[in-house]
């Protein structure tokens, strides 16, 4: 059997490549630090409720960590980059059963409900019931403040279609909140 | 546009409703969980179909569950433990050898992860090409920042010290954490306050490439000290550590001849005979 000579600790971190090595997972670790208070409040405004929303938020993140360098290196904005993930993540995961999160620090129960947070809003309540895709079409458009087109690229879809989603979801929120049938 | 208006306003002012309190460790876990993700993307590909089946499988436990209970070869697999202090003859474990015998089944691997070590032939026998393993490595001296013959105080400090899972009178037993998974466990003797004298392991790999799905003629390949006579008396075989004089691996073997995990533990430890 061969010595080895100087001694191989193929430690994971040297093989793997960061790219920058430990800059890069510092500068992602620095990232998550100051992003995640915000993407976890997104993801709650687009999943309801924020076992999901923390789920999701990983998912991504973690997803978005092993690709840090190209990432940094091609988009301005790893923010927008998450969300925009998030935003589409979300949709087309409506069907997966929930898992549990990993990174949310709440209590262990099968539903928390946000009902103490928002008695007073009826508002949100009504958004927590509409389909994921029109959901994600009004926080992009009422929070992010986002154009018809801004969101259509976000979402990969048509102009029309965001039209249509965002005309449905204001139709059904109405008929929730009782208002009366106005405009469009 | 009163509805307008109004959904405006509720998201304005929504902030500290929606804010999602998280873990003091959730950024941890985060960019742990993003190595991950690097790894098995690395993992499949490079290699072909077997190593993406141990690489998903691991992978898979990994995320699937929010229990890191549920790695299967992590906890189950304290095999290597309580084999060595009752000296019993190996125990199968089906879960794990279905999952360590995949990727045998496909032997399509032209890597050879044993560095430099392609000169034990044996004429009579064919090796198939071992299983490239792409995990963490356990030895010569540790794992990570956990090393034989450190202090309880100092193993403490790494975070890689779980509960307390057990003692023999000998050593204590505790759970081996990496990035917060329960992952093998780290045997110390109560020598000038707690010393590490052993860390098992069945999710690690030696800095050879030696690891869980290696059979024995593959192990023998690279640790000659370890025979398939040796192995069928023991359920497992015991190798020089290169580059650690004091240590030795002990690598453990279920009854189809398949390695499971191992331990790196010091030549004089007190805790298993």
């Amino acid at each position: 059997m061969s010595t080895l000579g100087p001694v191989v600790t193929a430690h994971w971190r040297s093989d793997l490549g960061w790219g920058r090595g430990a800059t890069a997972v510092e500068d992602f670790a620095e990232f998550v630090r100051q992003a995640l208070p915000g993407l976890l409040r997104y993801g709650h405004m687009l999943t309801g409720n924020p076992h999901d929303a923390a789920d999701l938020v990983q998912t991504v993140l973690e997803k978005l960590g092993a690709r840090w360098p190209s990432i940094v290196r091609n988009t301005g904005d790893p923010v927008a980059y998450a969300k925009k993930a998030m935003a589409n993540s979300h949709i087309s995961r409506w069907r997966r059963t929930r898992r549990e999160s990993l990174i949310a620090d709440l209590p262990d129960v099968t539903a928390v409900t946000d009902a103490d947070r928002f008695d007073n809003e009826p508002l949100w309540e009504a958004l927590r019931g509409l389909p994921p895709k029109q959901r994600a079409v009004m926080v992009m458009r009422y929070y992010d403040e986002m154009s018809e087109a801004e969101i259509a690229d976000v979402l990969g879809v048509s102009r029309g279609t965001v039209k249509s989603q965002a005309s449905k979801a204001m139709a059904t929120l109405r008929t929730r909140l009782g208002t009366s049938v106005g405009g469009p | 546009m009163e509805l307008d208006d109004e959904l405006r306003r509720m998201f304005a002012e929504a902030d500290d409703r929606l804010d999602v309190p998280v873990r003091p460790d959730a950024e941890q876990l985060i960019v742990a969980g993003a190595r991950r993700v690097r790894r098995r993307r690395i993992a499949t590909a490079t290699a072909g179909g077997a190593v993406a089946v141990v690489a998903v499988v691991l992978g898979g436990i990994a995320l699937a569950g929010g229990t890191p209970d549920a790695m299967p070869p992590a906890t189950k697999e304290m095999a290597p433990t309580t084999r060595t202090s009752t000296a019993a003859t190996s125990t199968t474990s089906p879960v794990t050898s279905t999952t360590t015998q995949q990727p045998q089944n496909n032997s399509t691997q032209t890597n050879q992860p044993t560095k430099g070590e392609t000169g034990q032939t044996r004429p009579s026998d064919r090796v198939d090409p071992p299983p490239v393993l792409n995990l963490e490595v356990l030895g010569p001296t540790g794992i990570r920042s956990v090393v034989l013959g450190q202090s309880l105080d100092s193993a403490e400090t790494t975070a890689m010290l779980g509960t307390k899972t057990g003692g023999n009178g000998a050593c204590d037993q505790y759970e081996l954490l990496l990035d917060s998974t329960p992952s093998g466990s780290v045997y110390l003797s109560p020598a000038d306050g707690g010393k590490v004298e052993a860390i098992s392991s069945s999710v690690t790999q030696t800095p050879e490439g030696v690891g869980p799905g290696w059979t024995v003629k593959q192990v023998s390949a690279v640790y000659p000290d370890v025979t398939e006579a040796g192995v069928a008396d023991y359920g497992h075989g015991f190798a020089a550590v290169p580059g650690n004089p004091n240590a030795s691996y002990r690598l453990t073997f279920n009854t189809a001849g398949v390695l499971t995990g191992y331990t790196l533990e010091n030549v004089s430890q007190p805790c298993f005979g």
